[in-house]
């Protein structure tokens, strides 16, 4: 898939894409903007990013554990690129302003203008074949990570590149804020690969039928 | 009878959050594309022909709910898609049908008793349970009704791995934030099974 966008690219590169929702499928609650990432009353999709309850009244300071931390290993042990939208960034707050993953971020954007500081470790791209192939290149024989938001993952999918999905679904009912799938009016087969359960998710891996 | 019978609702539904496809009606009752929500029902893709029943993890949720069966409430236009179930109740337990046309119930050997109300559903299969359970069996419309008015003790999700695109989402218009406990997790090539009990 992302290897037809260069020959140079001898080996198909894998992406695979990655959220969390809410079991009523929002992937924030309402109100989301910087300084309140995750929406009004989010905070409790991400418990399992850090141990359990934090927010975002006070800086969270817990670490994922148990199956929580083997599945974020494992995302970082074989990813070897991230692609994210612009408005993921701004939600983000830019990571505090230096890129978090450990491996190139591509910020997808129509304002690539606003490029920070190479040092940051972000780089802008805009267009989402280009991300995709530039972060393929990067990415080695490791694979590209499409992580969010919403709708930069619905596009990967209606694009058709992702081939491995992780779905984080976290045990509460928000009652509003953005749905992973709204708009999206395709319909994917999908082949369950494994699931992991801790008290604060449930992750579920997909691999996508073709 | 008691206030205390345990009340569980559950449901199928797609990665994209429906519970059936665009259109469903009679001789269509999951909609377009929907019978993929149930194949871990059938143990498969579902075939008219040849049916066949849940196997390994599908089949071990399924007995597990039976087991606890006391009576089970569904809404009337889950009924009515369902054709009533060929006019018969499914369920070896007593089966209330919320409506608001009680006047169209059938003959009491079908099986189907209609209630006027999900409240009073609930608390008529509460009677009827015994020391079992009450099952809300759906559509989403009841199981949202239940939840907001705070019936709802245990949510049993099942999730088939399809993105439908489209259909009837199961928290289509609710806006209440619930908070809920992780009971139980099952998985089949054909689905996930989590089982959630709603906090108070």
């Amino acid at each position: 898939v992302a290897a037809r966008y260069g020959d140079e690219m001898s080996e198909r590169t894998k992406v695979n894409a990655s959220i969390t929702i809410s079991l009523d499928g929002f992937v924030v609650g309402p109100n989301d903007g910087p300084g309140n990432g995750l929406g009004d009353g989010g905070e409790r999709l991400h418990y399992w990013v850090f141990g359990g309850p934090w927010s975002y009244a006070e800086e969270p300071t817990g670490e994922a554990t148990g199956v929580d931390k083997q599945y974020l290993d494992d995302a970082f042990a074989r990813n070897g690129a991230v692609v994210v939208g612009r408005n993921m960034y701004e939600s983000a707050d830019a990571w505090g302003g230096s890129n978090p993953f450990g491996v190139p971020l591509f910020v997808l954007t129509h304002r690539t203008e606003d490029q920070p500081a190479a040092e940051a470790g972000f780089t802008f791209v805009n267009g989402f074949d280009d991300a995709i192939a530039r972060a393929a290149e990067a990415a080695g024989d490791r694979e590209v990570a499409v992580g969010g938001g919403a709708d930069v993952i619905r596009q990967a999918f209606a694009a058709g590149y992702v081939e491995e999905f992780g779905l984080s679904i976290a045990p509460v009912v928000l009652g509003g804020g953005k749905r992973l799938f709204e708009g999206f009016d395709r319909s994917l087969d999908l082949e369950h690969v494994g699931v992991l359960q801790s008290p604060w998710a449930t992750h579920i891996t997909y691999r996508v039928k073709r | 009878m008691s206030e205390h019978t345990k009340v569980k609702a559950d449901i199928t539904m797609s990665l994209d959050g429906y519970i059936a496809g665009r259109d469903d009606r009679p001789g269509q009752g999951m909609g377009e594309g929907g019978e993929r929500l149930h194949d871990w029902i059938f143990g498969g893709p579902y075939d008219d022909e040849s049916p066949s029943e849940a196997t390994g993890e599908d089949k071990a949720f399924l007995d597990e709910k039976l087991r606890s069966l006391g009576a089970v409430v569904g809404g009337r236009s889950t009924y009515d898609n369902a054709e009533a179930w060929g006019g018969s109740n499914p369920y070896d337990v007593p089966f209330f049908i919320v409506t608001h046309r009680p006047e169209d119930a059938p003959e009491p050997e079908t099986g189907f008793t209609f209630v006027d109300g999900l409240g009073d559903a609930i608390a008529r299969a509460r009677q009827a349970a015994g020391d079992k359970e009450v099952l809300v069996m759906g559509g989403a419309d009841t199981i949202r009704q239940a939840l907001a008015d705070d019936y709802v003790d245990e949510l049993a999700i099942s999730i088939a791995p399809v993105v439908l695109g489209g259909g009837k989402r199961l928290f289509q218009g609710s806006d209440r934030s619930i908070e809920l406990e992780q009971v139980n997790v099952r998985h089949s090539p054909l689905a996930t099974h989590i089982t959630y009990r709603v906090k108070r």
